[in-house]
């Protein structure tokens, strides 16, 4: 499948190089033939059987997925909220997917009070350390 | 001579030297924090100090920072700089099994006599290594580029096709923007930000570090492992008795990555993935590499250390910055009033003397700060708990891309790049190869195009690109690191390995 997305985005860039220049066309160009020859014979090589495709990592699915909606739902808060409070938000979001076991409500505490000093913490660091104006 | 060096030893500079690599290293370690936003950030503090205490201080943030790039990679499979690229290949799976307090050991050790033969290589050899480096034209960094992804793609994880195919999207990632040469506006979207094309340290971000994460929350599982009996303080002596078997790997990786770091722009991780691969092809075992092999970490952080000494040769002798932080150093020496050239070493003497032997103590200072740090890097790290860890890191690489270029976009750039660099984890695709043509993008393209240019208007394109002495000795390594990998796994009985 990946290699199938490689050369559609290959052939995409060959299309889209029409409308550039030939300075700014021919290293895309060269590029996405050698991707697109590479994917073909990765696949043929699969098809014969020599190739094998990787069963990569397990593990459960909606976990990562919901971090991947934290993770962009922290970006979208940041301009709404500021970084410490947007980031407080998110920072509590990801705690909750990361964690695995119950907690007592003394543990929660904990975790949230290491929420607070660790946000703000990175926040001193950057906006006063490191002169980044957030 | 050695009035220099006891200049270089004044308390007042040892100090610096001191805070330099502290800074560092510590700046160096956290994924979204780079060598250079170190030296660029701290540049200003030393415009009112001598130039030669300021030169140190700049210097020994520079070593640090290189440096500390192990710490994410070994801990985290996150080049903290794309010079530690190689060091995730061994220094991540040594970590998995429990033994990351003595992958930081060896790296720590690699890192310091990488750094002082770079200096030996500055302080003996400069002004003839320059010239040597004036004589690499554009396609010669064409083809050191495409070296350079040939050898990460035999090199990762996957297969060699699949290197290859990361290797090209990498380069498709570095073509968004502007284009180096024409000026075409590509693969923009009528978005402004993409019009300054996607930052390299958004793509190493993305790429390394948001898999990492994602991959955390797949498991209740400890991330990395830990015991007890394992972990017996520095593991120093085992790491020592570890070095001693890997004096011939030590001295060659130092000595390429002095030589790939004078050349301008090549940079550390060229130097570290070439070093790497030498390493695995001379090692009897060889076959552990990229599983854990001590040797695999000595050769990529001797070689990426070194560069920081070559870097300075083409830096101070031709002005010609080898990186950015070369290039921030060579601004603040023209802020002390210091001209740049042959005459350099004659003319400022005092100042670049002891600047040079400054970069000598500040390698040598790495060892006892990076033992201290690593040691309780490691252990600190391995008691956070999941819940905490998880968003820690989202935490520094959200602020840390933001840091970048103030530009919120570009941390949806960062998290975009993070998913689909683990859709093509899981599918087998190693983001070291994606990275490392995001990283070579710009100067493949220049080195090609000139290239194309030259031979055009000479009516010799194929003699440009194939004619000239250098590049046919760069193209007889490409053509072996292609065809090691094959042969390699010819030997062992399959054509093609897959990954898991």
């Amino acid at each position: 499948m990946a290699a199938l997305g490689f050369i559609a985005l290959g052939a995409w860039v060959l299309y889209e190089s029409r409308t550039y220049t030939e300075f700014g066309a021919v290293f895309p160009r060269a590029v996405s033939m050698v991707m697109i020859l590479a994917a073909v014979v990765w696949i043929l090589l699969v098809m014969v059987g020599v190739g094998r495709s990787a069963p990569g990592e397990r593990g459960v699915l909606w976990r990562p997925l919901t971090l991947m909606v934290v993770g962009a739902a922290w970006a979208l808060l940041i301009p709404e909220l500021g970084f410490v409070g947007g980031s407080l938000i998110g920072f509590l979001g990801a705690m909750v997917v990361a964690k695995f076991h119950s907690w007592s409500w003394l543990s929660w505490l904990g975790h949230m009070a290491v929420a607070v000093i660790v946000t703000v913490a990175a926040y001193a660091l950057f906006a006063w350390g490191l002169n980044v104006p957030l | 001579m050695l009035g220099y060096l006891f200049e270089a030893l004044t308390p007042f500079n040892l100090m610096l030297a001191f805070m330099g690599v502290v800074a560092g290293v510590t700046i160096g370690a956290m994924p979204g924090l780079t060598a250079t936003m170190a030296v660029a950030v701290l540049t200003p503090l030393t415009f009112t100090m001598e130039p030669a205490s300021a030169l140190i201080m700049l210097a020994a943030i520079y070593m640090g920072g290189i440096y500390g790039g192990c710490f994410a990679a070994v801990l985290l499979n996150t080049p903290g700089t794309p010079s530690s690229i190689a060091t995730t290949f061994d220094g991540y799976p040594m970590a998995k099994r429990g033994d990351g307090a003595l992958a930081l050991s060896l790296a720590t050790m690699a890192s310091v006599v990488g750094g002082v033969v770079g200096v030996a290589m500055l302080l003996l050899v400069a002004p003839p290594l320059a010239k040597v480096a004036l004589a690499f034209g554009p396609v010669e960094y064409f083809w050191l580029a495409v070296l350079g992804l040939t050898l990460v793609a035999s090199l990762s994880e996957g297969s060699l096709l699949k290197g290859i195919m990361g290797a090209c999207f990498g380069l498709l990632i570095s073509f968004v923007g502007s284009a180096v040469i024409g000026g075409d506006l590509r693969f923009t979207f009528g978005n402004p930000t993409l019009t300054g094309g996607i930052n390299i340290v958004v793509a190493l971000i993305g790429l390394f570090c948001i898999p990492v994460v994602l991959d955390l929350v797949t498991t209740p599982d400890p991330h990395l492992e830990f015991s007890e009996d394992k972990h017996r303080g520095f593991r120093l002596m085992e790491a020592v008795r570890q070095m001693f078997g890997q004096k011939l790997n030590l001295v060659r990786s130092s000595a390429i990555g002095a030589f790939v770091g004078a050349l301008p722009a090549a940079g550390g991780a060229i130097a570290s993935l070439i070093a790497y691969s030498e390493a695995r092809r001379s090692s009897k075992r060889s076959a552990h590499f990229g599983k854990g092999e001590p040797g695999g970490i000595v050769a990529s952080e001797a070689a990426n250390n070194a560069t920081v000494g070559g870097g300075f040769i083409p830096t101070l002798v031709l002005g010609i910055p080898g990186t950015p932080p070369d290039a921030i150093i060579l601004g603040a020496l023209l802020v002390h009033g210091i001209r740049i050239g042959p005459s350099l070493f004659t003319e400022h003497s005092a100042i670049v003397y002891t600047f040079i032997f400054g970069l000598l103590i500040a390698s040598l200072l790495m060892l006892p700060i990076g033992l201290f740090l690593g040691r309780y890097a490691f252990r600190g790290f391995v008691a956070i708990p999941k819940a905490l860890l998880v968003p820690g890191i989202l935490l520094m690489t959200i602020l840390g891309t933001y840091a970048i270029n103030n530009n919120l976009t570009e941390v949806f750039i960062m998290l975009a790049l993070g998913v689909v660099g683990w859709v093509l984890a899981r599918a087998g695709f190693s983001p070291a190869p994606i990275v490392l043509g995001v990283v070579l993008g710009q100067i493949a393209e220049q080195g090609f195009v000139q290239a194309w240019l030259i031979g055009t208007a000479s009516d010799n394109l194929l003699g440009m690109y194939f004619g000239r002495p250098i590049s046919l000795v760069i193209l007889t390594l490409i053509v072996l690191s292609l065809g090691y990998p094959l042969l390699s796994s010819r030997l062992k009985g399959k054509l093609v390995q897959g990954s898991d």
